[in-house]
């Protein structure tokens, strides 16, 4: 399947680029996108008051729809993916200056504008989006050939220019050698080399001439986010533009019964305070009027219809279903009689919270709907289900919808919301307005604390039987909780045989080595109505964690250690076994401490096609205050594009992780959401990161996932530590105070 | 008046930021730049506490921690080398 649309996008990038010569000076070239994306940086730019680029600059020639060469010898990489910190600017560039042969410093990276043909997600079919830990493997031949056309162009423009072979070219630092002495840049070749036919054969390099992939190379974002001058959504700034602050109903599904805008209209600034479907807006000319104007209303809501339910009152309802099999995920052989007819089953059951993706940029959007048209200036995750979902409320059509995508300030999932529903919120805004000016919708920190999307709370039951030799030989995974696709635009993608397979994924592919299995899922989103959604990892955030606590659990019950036992299972999975090895090894003998009980425990897990392996030491002292030593970890992720990053993305998983594990839930009383800000929902500081070792795995395989699959293993490897320390076994997250009771 | 160690602290901040390759989402680099320059102007050689107790009150989502940790250090070494 991935082949096919493989294939399919290859054809459409060949096509596009064999029409496209495009002096920006010329009118007319509207559609192109590389003008699209020019001017989408352009008014980005002055924007915020800085000059646009000048005349010099303006003459550059697309190659294809992922790469232009200019005149002044740049070389502009149009990035398909959302940059949010997961470094994939620097990813995509590395692909395309590789197969270039680029200088890496004449490489500048700007955003792919709105156009699911030419840049769709090659592993989702038609959309173009960004999540899943996907940019980099569905990009990876797609890049790497758009660099290696572009530079098979530059040879023959060389090669008509001096009158040699082809062959006897060579480029080197983005300089183009003859042995005769000849020699010219990009920028010199880009004008002769953009009228010649796209190449049919393109050759691409053997992995062992790379001289970019693998290297540690400056990230592509790094100056101007050190600098200042990065563009977030906070940061845009349009004329005439109003900020919108809106409030949300205290509780899921509560109705606006009527509101008193009176004191908020009076309040300087403010221009309009508006009904919409999921609140009340209030704009203003700057966001402390809006703000101001929000806390002065006076509002009535009917609480009747929301969802009033507690988190302690979902566990119970979890707790008592979990006990029976739901719909099927993976059944091999007969795990429930072996169960049944068993005198001796090992069962544990494992709870989880509500999570907040709580990004350092909190939601945000800005919109103008202006002559029929709709631009969008948003760090858009989904731009093609944001766009689908803005066209359904203003009632356009999609091709009426500019979306310039910009730096994110995180995600972890949230800017991928299914709903689209902070855009849309933008949307309704401006519908309920009538506006055409254009809107900044601005949450607080405790809006997008308060706003829903969550990870969703999941309660696990497993039961296993084991053999005289200690291994298991049934193992039954029961999962209960509500499904993310379930009612989105992803229900056909995701849901097979009313399993959603986000909810089961990294259970349903336990990789342990027996002969029963059954795991089974209860979909909760009948009774269960709060707004729900992926964080970074997804579902391997739950299933890694009860997986790797019980195949622990079983270890010690059959009174073998843990790490052999994990071993002796995994025959069939030789990447996780050798991850799981590396990080034993290279964690070596402890270091004692004295006046504590240390412990040491691992996990292995498989996410996005990616083998991670995590080591944590940890000590608790007498006060049972858990201290978490160091964490080893093992990643093969295959080819590390860029090691830097691949390092920095474990390391960060590691911190989230341990971030959830320590301190993160989102709890309802009544209906309420209980957490506001970072005093009631923690975030791990500096003093508190542990040691962390990171190491790659080497290998010359495709890339695999990184910006999630360093998340899983962490949790369920710190109880095993933990468990190793205490002999308490942790089984709810997240940890908290637990030690002490 | 800022003697030379104190006007560059700044520069060599940044310069060790960007040689770490520390930014991910970098919506939170100006605050912990600002508080890392901050850091070296008042201690050129911070111990390890020092950097916690200074760079701890930045909460921050891609927890780059560890990194910006060896990033003040590296400042501090910077500007006491005088490379800069």
């Amino acid at each position: 399947m991935s082949m096919h649309l493989h294939n399919v996008s290859r054809r459409q990038f060949l096509k596009v680029g064999a029409g496209l010569t495009i002096a920006f000076t010329i009118p007319g070239c509207s559609k192109s996108p590389s003008e699209a994306a020019i001017s989408a940086k352009g008014q980005v730019m002055s924007a915020n008051g800085v000059t646009a680029k000048t005349a010099d600059d303006l003459v550059m020639f697309q190659q294809n729809a992922f790469v232009s060469i200019g005149t002044d010898n740049r070389v502009t990489v149009i990035a398909k993916h959302l940059e949010m910190g997961q470094g994939t600017y620097t990813g995509l560039a590395t692909l395309v200056a590789e197969e270039l042969d680029a200088d890496w410093q004449q490489v500048e990276v700007e955003a792919a504008p709105l156009n699911a043909t030419l840049y769709n997600n090659l592993s989702w079919g038609p959309y173009q989006g960004t999540g899943g830990s996907s940019a980099i493997s569905n990009a990876y031949q797609q890049m790497r050939e758009a660099g290696a056309a572009a530079r098979a162009m530059l040879i023959q423009a060389a090669a008509d220019a001096w009158d040699v072979p082809q062959a006897e070219i060579t480029i080197n630092h983005g300089v183009l050698h003859h042995p005769s002495g000849y020699k010219a840049s990009f920028g010199e070749l880009a004008q002769a080399a953009s009228v010649l036919p796209i190449p049919t054969n393109i050759v691409l390099k053997d992995p062992k001439n790379f001289t970019l992939i693998g290297q540690r190379t400056p990230r592509k974002d790094s100056v101007a986010k050190t600098n200042g001058s990065a563009i977030f959504t906070q940061d845009i700034q349009l004329d005439d533009m109003l900020v919108a602050v809106v409030m949300h109903p205290p509780k899921f599904g509560a109705q606006l019964k009527a509101f008193n805008d009176q004191t908020a209209k009076s309040i300087k600034g403010v221009v309009d305070v508006v009904q919409i479907p999921s609140g009340i807006a209030v704009l203003a000319t700057n966001y402390w009027a809006a703000k101001k104007g929000r806390d002065a209303l006076s509002v009535d809501w009917d609480t009747s219809a929301a969802y009033q339910q507690s988190t302690s009152n979902i566990a119970e309802y979890y707790k008592a279903i979990v006990a029976t099999p739901g719909m099927i995920a993976r059944q091999d052989g007969d795990a429930l009689g072996t169960v049944a007819s068993s005198k001796k089953v090992i069962k544990q059951t494992y709870v989880f919270p509500f999570l907040a993706h709580a990004a350092m940029e909190p939601m945000n959007c800005v919109m103008q709907y202006k002559n029929n048209a709709c631009e969008v200036w948003n760090g858009s995750q989904l731009q093609s289900i944001d766009q689908m979902s803005i066209a359904k409320v203003l009632g356009i059509s999609t091709e009426a919808i500019k979306i310039n995508t910009l730096y994110a300030g995180g995600s972890f999932g949230r800017r991928g919301n299914p709903q689209s529903d902070y855009v849309v919120e933008t949307a309704e805004i401006i519908k309920a307005l009538g506006t055409t000016r254009p809107v900044k919708l601005v949450w607080s920190r405790e809006d997008d604390m308060r706003a829903g999307y969550y990870r969703p709370m999941y309660v696990h039951q497993l039961s296993a039987v084991l053999d005289h030799q200690g291994l298991p030989i049934a193992w039954h995974h029961t999962i209960v909780g509500q499904s993310i696709a379930l009612g989105s635009a992803f229900e056909d993608m995701m849901i097979n045989n009313e399993v959603d397979q986000a909810s089961v994924e990294g259970a349903k592919q336990l990789p342990y080595a027996i002969p029963n299995i059954q795991v089974d899922l209860h979909t909760t989103n009948d009774s269960v109505k709060v707004p729900v959604q992926w964080w970074r990892s997804v579902g391997s955030t739950h299933n890694a964690f009860s997986t790797e606590a019980f195949i622990n659990r079983l270890a010690k019950t059959a009174n073998q250690d843990p790490i052999t036992y994990r071993l002796r299972l995994l025959k069939d999975h030789p990447k996780l076994a050798a991850v799981l090895k590396l990080v034993v090894q290279k964690a070596g003998n402890l270091n004692f401490k004295d006046n504590v009980r240390q412990g040491r425990g691992v996990a292995v897990h498989t996410s996005f096609n990616t083998a991670v392996a995590q080591f944590v030491e940890v000590s608790v002292d007498e006060t049972n205050q858990l201290t978490v030593d160091r964490v080893i970890c093992a990643v093969n992720c295959g080819v590390a594009i860029n090691p830097d990053v691949v390092r920095a993305q474990m390391e960060g998983s590691i911190g989230f992780a341990l971030t959830a594990a320590l301190y993160g839930k989102v709890t309802l009383q009544s209906g309420s959401v209980q957490q506001n800000n970072f005093d009631t929902y923690p975030m791990l500081r500096m003093h508190e990161m542990p040691i962390i070792e990171v190491h790659i795995m080497p290998s010359a395989d495709a890339p695999t996932g990184v910006g999630e699959p360093g998340v899983p293993p962490l949790a369920p490897a710190l109880v095993n530590a933990i468990y190793a320390a205490t002999g308490k076994e942790i089984t709810q997250l997240p940890i908290g105070n637990q030690l002490n009771t | 008046m800022p003697s030379q160690h104190q006007k560059s602290a700044g520069q060599a901040v940044i310069f060790a930021w960007r040689s770490l390759n520390v930014v991910q989402c970098g919506y939170c680099p100006s605050h912990q730049i600002i508080a890392a320059t901050t850091l070296l102007k008042q201690h050129s050689n911070p111990t390890d506490a020092q950097v916690d107790a200074a760079m701890g009150a930045h909460v921050c989502q891609c927890i780059p921690y560890k990194t910006v940790k060896r990033t003040v250090f590296r400042a501090a070494k910077l500007l006491n080398s005088e490379l800069l």
